[in-house]
């Protein structure tokens, strides 16, 4: 798009500048692409996943309000794919449409496309075909493949966002069926734990069925027999799942609450705190397999809530009893996040709230609406400035500029900043160190429990007993499942 | 000439836009109206002007081979479509039809993706800067025009001319200015502009060179100069040193490679100072990337440790910028500290350069520092002959060249001598040399300095279109034990 202006002087006159003779101005490359003629799988596959990020795109700038349906729940992501994904996948995939014939090399990308293009009955046949096609003692690739036909179905490789929705169904009838045939245990557990947890997401009219108790037994029972060499093995195989971010131990513990039943879990906080409380220990002492001093991560579930300790209050009067409030179904909201108010860019970026946090805070609006009685409170830390804004920024003006912050998200919860003492390196260094807030110290337990999502709850019963601890999403229901138990438990007098 | 251009605004006043050699500030902040005008879709419009213009004339034994006027406008487009990501197109035309391919082209590519929630929430009203001015502008320069180019270029010519030598050189004087606007957040504004914009702002650059080659090729001498200012370029100067070092540098003798004790000419101590300036930015240590500033890990706190604070250099090395001495003029950025920084002082690592988001974030202010854009070290009160003088055994050094680095920690690099190098024995030039590669860095130069000069402007330009300036104010030193590795048959 470019006509580089080059003058050359032989009288030393300055010519005005004109496009040079001959020159064509860039035009637009035919925009109508035709998928039906593409002759490789490579080109199938990135003509429907250009279809997809378009189409995302396109229905998320065509709606000029700000949404705040953010981020991706199990409703949305149970939806059918739309028909331009769809359409764009089947007229590419004709070329390749006969099961029997498609070059087993290119599985791995088919497989992802017969579902963009709805043919799970091929997608099916094709998988049958590819596990056929193992060598009888290839024990790795067929755990290889079994692990790809799952993690295809549920939509969970990168990349294979167009798939959807997720194909649950075909998972669980897969997995039955070939997992057991793996003789790796570990293997086995892997496969099975992370359709499991994924079934754990999409919510419970997936975990009734008589099929996913059945795996949810079988993923632990061979739980309950990991040794720490079979865990280590988990952990280093299954990073981003089991990894040290998706922590083994919690997602066990997700593990052993299906196994129990979401209702018997529900119900035993029903019946009181101190029957959920001892559930929810062992569960937790089962899924660590050791003493939970061994592991160096508590689980607060059972903690009397320390007192919230603050020097600024904003919203709440310190003489009005302090807080968590005795009596009260509580939420304590912590903002340990710091980046979400404190990141700072030098270019537009500057106004903006990453998508995690505001996420977040539209999660904590949400409750705040649904359970008017529930008393909550936010509780943060000072960082000596509030987003680009520093000079003239003193404790309080920041407690304001978070409090305003906050209610242009909907939530009116009083606010407890504490004001923490920092010093500096020597110049010329000069860098300031904070001293640990008392809050966040509280609420580690002892450095027992991490305290690093843009809002880390607790859910507190009326005697300041921590029923929950988690970060706060735009979408997960466990948070209200609770609250809804223990303000319906104070209604029955329980 | 056939006006392509379609558009409702009076011809003269795009007229204006093209014919002119640089973008005027109110052409630019039309510019950004006229993209914003033909936007669709909602969102947000931004442009990135960089208008320049170029006169150059470079000649080669002795005879001018090319002499250019030459100007570009780069507009550069960006659309921020309501929950898009930010999309770019960039153009040179500056009429309608261009511009608004350009502001669609934009739009389609910030539709390919999705930014969802910028803006959203509360946030405080955007801080002002103040930006520091200094001298950048030359009427001398922007006014040089091809004719009097080339009676400069006679003029450099002709000594070597009549002394039966080859000149070649390069004179060019530049003008630029450059702006970043948009519309985005007008709510939140205090001022006309957003703290990450830059107002429109202009500068000029003025930069001669000439080396001399006797015909034979054996021998090389070379000089030059760079400021915002021709009128501080003394270009015959340039021609009378060239062409003596060319006289004194034939019949070169090789030398053994070895450690030496030299003296740097201006030139080569900038030459190899480059190396050093480039590194004074804080976060790169304080990240735990390996480089010459990067001391330990502090378990305790948790951090990298930096060598701020530590002697890193001879105490008698100052090196530093201020705004106001008019031979370091830079542009400077809306959110730079608006005064002088000291990087090194009295060979103490004093400071380094830092982002913005470092000062907010973790340091007690609100504004980003420098590294050494421009920068001007220290020097003394020893002149050139006295080093000569002084000097039992040595060399004398012109300048450096295809300086690679080594190693990132020590700064070790090795490069070559060029254009004119001599043997000192016992206080007097006695021969010229042939080039030496070198292997040696300029923080082990720095410490092993034994006499300073006076600081002077020495050649260096920046050379890519529109680039900002990048002054340097440097001393000649005279330094023990540097390291010449092999000779190189580069004249």
């Amino acid at each position: 798009m470019r006509s580089y202006l080059s003058l050359a002087l032989a009288s030393g006159l300055l010519l005005a500048a004109a496009p040079a003779v001959g020159q064509t101005r860039f035009a637009w490359p035919e925009q109508g692409a035709d998928p039906s003629r593409y002759t490789h799988v490579e080109e199938c596959y990135a003509a429907t996943y250009r279809a997809r990020e378009l189409d995302v795109a396109q229905r998320l700038g065509a709606d000029r309000v700000w949404s705040d349906t953010v981020g991706t729940g199990p409703r949305s992501d149970e939806e059918r794919q739309t028909s331009v994904v769809v359409e764009t996948a089947r007229a590419c995939m004709q070329r390749f449409a006969n099961v029997d014939s498609v070059a087993l090399r290119d599985f791995s990308l088919l497989l992802p496309l017969y579902l963009a293009a709805e043919w799970d009955d091929r997608a099916q046949a094709l998988a049958a075909r590819r596990i056929a096609a193992v060598p009888k003692d290839a024990e790795a690739e067929l755990a290889a493949v079994v692990d790809t036909v799952i993690r295809t179905y549920l939509a969970e490789q990168p990349r294979d966002d167009f798939v959807r929705p997720p194909r649950i169904g075909l998972a669980i009838r897969f997995a039955s069926e070939h997992v057991p045939s793996l003789s790796d245990r570990v293997q086995r557990f892997l496969n099975y734990a992370r359709l499991i947890l994924f079934i754990g997401e999409m919510g419970e009219r997936w975990q009734d069925t008589a099929l996913v108790r059945g795996l949810v037994e079988t993923t632990a029972r061979l739980a309950d027999s990991l040794t720490t060499a079979d865990r280590d093995r988990i952990v280093e195989l299954g990073t981003g799942v089991f990894g040290p971010d998706g922590d083994l131990a919690v997602q066990l513990y997700a593990i052993y609450n299906m196994f129990f039943g979401r209702q018997a879990f529900l119900d035993s906080l029903r019946q009181s705190t101190a029957a959920f409380v001892k559930l929810s220990r062992e569960n937790w002492a089962r899924a660590l397999g050791g003493p939970p001093e061994s592991y160096g991560w508590g689980m607060p579930i059972g903690e009397k809530a320390p007192p919230i300790e603050a020097e600024i209050w904003l919203g709440h009067d310190e003489k009005d009893g302090p807080r968590p409030a005795p009596g009260r179904i509580s939420l304590i909201a912590i903002l340990s996040d710091w980046s979400c108010r404190g990141q700072v860019d030098d270019n537009e970026d500057a106004v903006y709230t990453p998508a995690r946090c505001t996420q977040a805070l539209i999660g904590l609006r949400r409750l705040q609406e649904r359970f008017p009685k529930l008393d909550i409170t936010v509780v943060a830390e000072n960082l000596g400035h509030f987003k680009y804004l520093k000079e003239g920024v003193t404790p309080e003006r920041e407690a304001e500029l978070t409090k305003k912050w906050l209610e242009s998200f909907g939530i009116r919860a009083p606010l407890a900043l504490t004001v923490r003492d920092s010093w500096t390196l020597p110049a010329p260094d000069g860098r300031r160190i904070w001293s640990e807030d008392e809050n966040m110290a509280n609420y580690s337990f002892g450095k027992s429990w991490r305290l690093l999502r843009p809002i880390d709850a607790f859910l507190l019963d009326e005697d300041g007993i921590i029923i929950h601890a988690a970060g706060i999403s735009g979408y997960d229901e466990t948070f209200a499942e609770l609250i809804e138990i223990l303000l319906g438990r104070g209604r029955a007098g329980v | 000439m056939t006006d392509l251009r379609r558009t409702n605004e009076p011809v003269e006043e795009l007229q204006s836009e093209v014919s002119a050699r640089i973008l005027t500030e109110a052409d630019c902040e039309r510019i950004l109206q006229r993209a914003h005008a033909m936007a669709r879709g909602g969102g947000d419009t931004s442009v990135t002007i960089t208008s320049w213009w170029q006169g150059e004339i470079r000649w080669g034994r002795n005879r001018v081979t090319s002499s250019t006027d030459r100007q570009n406008h780069v507009v550069m487009v960006s659309r921020m479509m309501p929950n898009g990501v930010r999309g770019t197109a960039q153009t040179n035309q500056l009429d309608d039809e261009s511009l608004e391919g350009a502001v669609r082209a934009a739009e389609r590519i910030s539709g390919f993706g999705s930014v969802v929630g910028r803006g959203v929430g509360y946030y405080p009203p955007l801080p002002s800067y103040e930006r520091p001015t200094s001298a950048i502008w030359s009427d001398a320069t922007y006014g040089l025009t091809d004719e009097a180019r080339g009676e400069v270029a006679r003029a450099l010519i002709a000594p070597a001319e009549d002394k039966g030598m080859l000149s070649a050189g390069y004179l060019e004087v530049r003008a630029a200015a450059r702006a970043v606007l948009s519309t985005a957040f007008p709510e939140l504004r205090n001022g006309k502009h957003a703290f990450w914009e830059q107002p429109y702002i202009r500068w000029t650059q003025a930069q001669c060179s000439t080396t001399v080659r006797n015909p034979a090729g054996t021998a090389s001498g070379w000089a030059g100069g760079s400021s915002y200012d021709w009128g501080r370029l003394d270009a015959p100067a340039f021609a009378e040193r060239a062409l003596q070092k060319c006289l004194a540098a034939q019949n070169p003798v090789s030398l053994e490679p070895g450690r030496y004790t030299v003296i740097l000419e201006p030139q080569a101590v900038c030459d190899l100072l480059e190396l050093l300036t480039r590194t004074f930015m804080r976060e790169h240590p304080e990240n735990g990337n390996p480089g010459p500033w990067r001391l330990v890990y502090d378990d305790a706190l948790g951090l990298w440790r930096s060598k701020l604070g530590l002697k890193v250099a001879d105490e008698r090395v100052t090196i530093s910028h201020d705004f106001t001495d008019p031979d370091l003029g830079i542009v400077a950025s809306t959110v730079e500290e608006p005064r002088s920084v000291t990087w090194i002082e009295r060979g103490i690592l004093k400071s380094l350069g830092h982002l913005l988001k470092t000062d907010i974030q973790s340091l007690d202010g609100w504004h980003s520092r420098r590294y050494a854009v421009g920068y001007r070290m220290s020097g003394g009160d020893t002149s050139l002959e006295e080093m000569i003088r002084t000097t039992r055994r040595g060399l004398l050094v012109t300048r450096l060249s295809n300086l690679r680095g080594l190693d990132v920690e020590s700064l070790l690099a090795t490069g070559l001598t060029r254009d004119g190098l001599w043997l000192i024995e016992d206080g007097k030039i006695t021969k010229a040399v042939n080039n030496f590669r070198f292997t040696e860095s300029p923080l082990f130069v720095l410490n092993n300095i034994e006499q300073l000069g006076e600081p002077v402007r020495v050649f260096r330009p920046t050379r890519g279109e529109g680039e900002q300036l990048t002054p340097a104010v440097v001393p000649p030193i005279k330094v023990r034990d540097f390291s010449f590795t092999s000779l190189v048959g580069a004249v």
